[in-house]
């Protein structure tokens, strides 16, 4: 006599399997132990149909998901992608939603799609959409909060940003490909060149913004909770490793401040552009407060 | 006292699912396009963004009564208590006059299957269930109802019929139940069993909501596919249901070919002439004894 956890376990091993029950000979007896069957359906055919509606909703949600990864791969392909996605990363959430939140590991660390890093940044990028979409809420941003702050606070102030906006920087412009994949617009591959994009939710929709590398270094040290003086400092110090102060680039970026005898260091050019981010992102919806209170974050 | 009158269970009319094809429909509209709408639980269980503000809006407008699908009941998995308390939360928010799921099993060992597996009809099933149940209304602390399901296998240990495991499960866990005339048609089919028998056994009383669907005939078995109009034999089967329960709100669900919402809507308001017609006719003497008990 079987137990309701034997008959569980059995079916619940039955139901996973890629290939029809009837392929395997010993699922096929461990399946006809439990299921009866009718005068139409044999009892692992009872079982598969079970079988083939889990497979059918599995790759359904990770094709709304990562449409631009099935536009990538082909339908088979990323069928393929999908069956050995799910053995490997079963859900074991209440929710479907939760489904692809191992994609973009998956495909980075599994052959053959590992060799193809762009599929891995594709699905960071799809997943960056997911969690923008039902992320956290925030109240929108008051001016009034920040009004008649005098200047030496400011450095001390903790900029708060939406807790649903995802920030992510990308080695192909993944985030074009994938608008024009889920367009219907059939892009080629892009050429690699390093981007820093927001993804971020709007009063209606989802919106995608490439930023320059400057603006990313300073929201990813306010996203960290650094005050905003430091926060300078330390996006100042990436930069200036990344691009030293002096270089052709760096001076080609800075505006016309920089025009007396001395360059500007990276410090400089970034306090200068502070005030117009400072009015882009609140306007945006990225910034939502300022927090003046010296404890952390 | 029924379990209906205990829990002070109202008829809510004639709803249908909210989906998002419908959303600006719905919402946009000044004037009430339906009696009440049932959402999915887990649908609404995220941080934040457009579905919680859309669950929102809808609450300001409409009694939404949430209809879950991952409890797993039956699973010999312990209860996820972290989906329990997102649950509660939930309906906190919205203070529905019942919620529900389903009496299946979904959860195994380190994995979700996402379907609404049926169980076996066995001694060990009912009490397995039954204490769950009672745990799950402990924790919700919400009048529960459990949904019978479509079902496409049979077990061998299975000792008992569907509906008699289904009135035992309701009995002893004192629950309510949210009988869907679809399920029951389709399983009826599937299985071979006469689906009146069924509608006639279960316990009206415990009855706190009715779910009309459409089904998809695949020639060796029918599908619960919720895609197409409520087919004439299942109409049948809830006029007799609402024959022997009574004014039970009821629900129209629709979930994948979507149609126009004037379509849905008609499927609704049949539904509604349907209920209207039979509750005005003079009460069959078992329906006037319960009224006048409770
Ligand atoms: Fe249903």
């Amino acid at each position: 006599m079987a137990t309701l956890a034997e008959m569980q376990a059995v079916l619940a091993v039955a139901l996973r399997r890629v290939s029809p029950i009837a392929d395997d000979p010993e699922l096929s007896v461990h399946a006809e132990r439990i299921a009866s069957g009718n005068d139409r359906l044999s009892p692992v055919e009872q079982v598969d149909i079970y079988r083939e509606q889990f497979w059918l909703r599995h790759v359904d949600v990770l094709r709304d998901d990562f449409a631009s990864i099935e536009y990538a791969l082909g339908d088979d392909a990323f069928e393929r992608l999908a069956h050995a996605y799910l053995e490997a990363c079963p859900s074991a959430s209440f929710t479907l939603r939760d489904l692809g939140e191992d994609m973009a590991r998956f495909l980075a660390t599994r052959a053959p799609w590992s060799t193809e890093p762009f599929l891995a940044e594709l699905a960071k990028v799809e997943w960056a959409f997911v969690d923008a979409f039902d992320g956290q809420n925030a109240p929108p941003f008051d001016p009034a909060s920040i009004a008649g702050r005098s200047e030496d606070e400011w450095p001390g102030a903790r900029i708060v940003l939406h807790p649903a906006l995802q920030r992510l920087t990308l080695e192909w412009p993944t985030h074009d490909y994938r608008i024009g994949a889920r367009k219907g617009e059939e892009p080629a591959r892009p050429e690699r060149r390093a981007c820093h994009v927001v993804v971020y939710r709007g009063a209606e929709l989802l919106h995608c913004l490439e930023i320059d590398a400057d603006a990313a270094a300073m929201l990813d040290e306010l996203a960290r909770g650094t005050p905003l003086g430091e926060a300078c400092e330390r996006a100042a110090a990436k930069i200036g490793a990344a691009a030293p102060a002096g270089s052709a680039d760096r001076a080609a970026s800075s505006d016309e401040t920089s025009g007396g005898g001395e360059r500007e260091t990276p410090l400089e050019v970034l306090q200068g552009k502070l005030a117009g981010w400072f009015s882009e992102w609140t306007s945006l919806g990225w910034i939502r407060s300022v927090r003046f209170d010296p404890e952390g974050p | 006292m029924s379990f209906r009158d205990r829990h002070a269970i109202p008829d809510l009319g004639v709803g249908v699912g909210f989906r998002i094809p419908h959303y600006p429909r719905v919402l946009e509209s000044s004037e009430p396009l339906m009696d009440w709408f049932e959402v999915i639980s887990e649908n609404f269980l995220v941080a934040g963004g457009r579905p919680l503000d859309n669950l929102a809006r809808l609450a300001d407008k409409y009694r939404v009564v949430p209809h879950g699908v991952s409890l797993a009941i039956g699973s010999v998995e312990p209860l996820d208590a972290a989906y329990l308390a997102k649950l509660k939360d939930l309906f906190a928010r919205l203070d529905p006059p019942w919620v529900s799921d389903h009496l299946c099993w979904a959860r195994a060992p380190g994995v979700h299957i996402h379907d609404l597996l049926p169980l076996p009809y066995t001694r060990e099933a009912i009490e397995h269930v039954v204490e769950r149940v009672k745990r799950v209304q402990g924790t919700l602390e919400r009048p529960f109802a459990l949904e019978n399901v479509s079902s496409y296998m049979t077990y061998r240990e299975s000792t008992m019929s569907e509906w008699d495991f289904l009135a035992e499960v309701a009995e002893r866990a004192d629950c309510g139940l949210l009988l869907d005339c679809n399920n029951v048609y389709v399983s009826s089919r599937n299985h071979g069993f006469d689906p009146v028998t069924y509608i006639d056994a279960v316990p009206a009383d415990r009855v706190v909501q009715m779910h009309l669907a459409g089904h998809t005939d695949k020639g060796k078995y029918v599908l619960d596919t919720h895609s197409d109009h409520v087919k004439d034999e299942v109409w049948d089967l809830y006029r007799r249901a609402v024959a022997r329960c009574g004014a039970v709100s009821t629900l129209v669900e629709w979930d994948d070919d979507i149609p126009e919402w004037d379509v849905l809507s008609a499927e609704a308001a049949k539904a509604r002439t349907m209920r209207a017609e039979l509750l005005a006719a003079p009460r069959r003497p078992s329906l006037v004894a319960t009224a006048e008990a409770g």
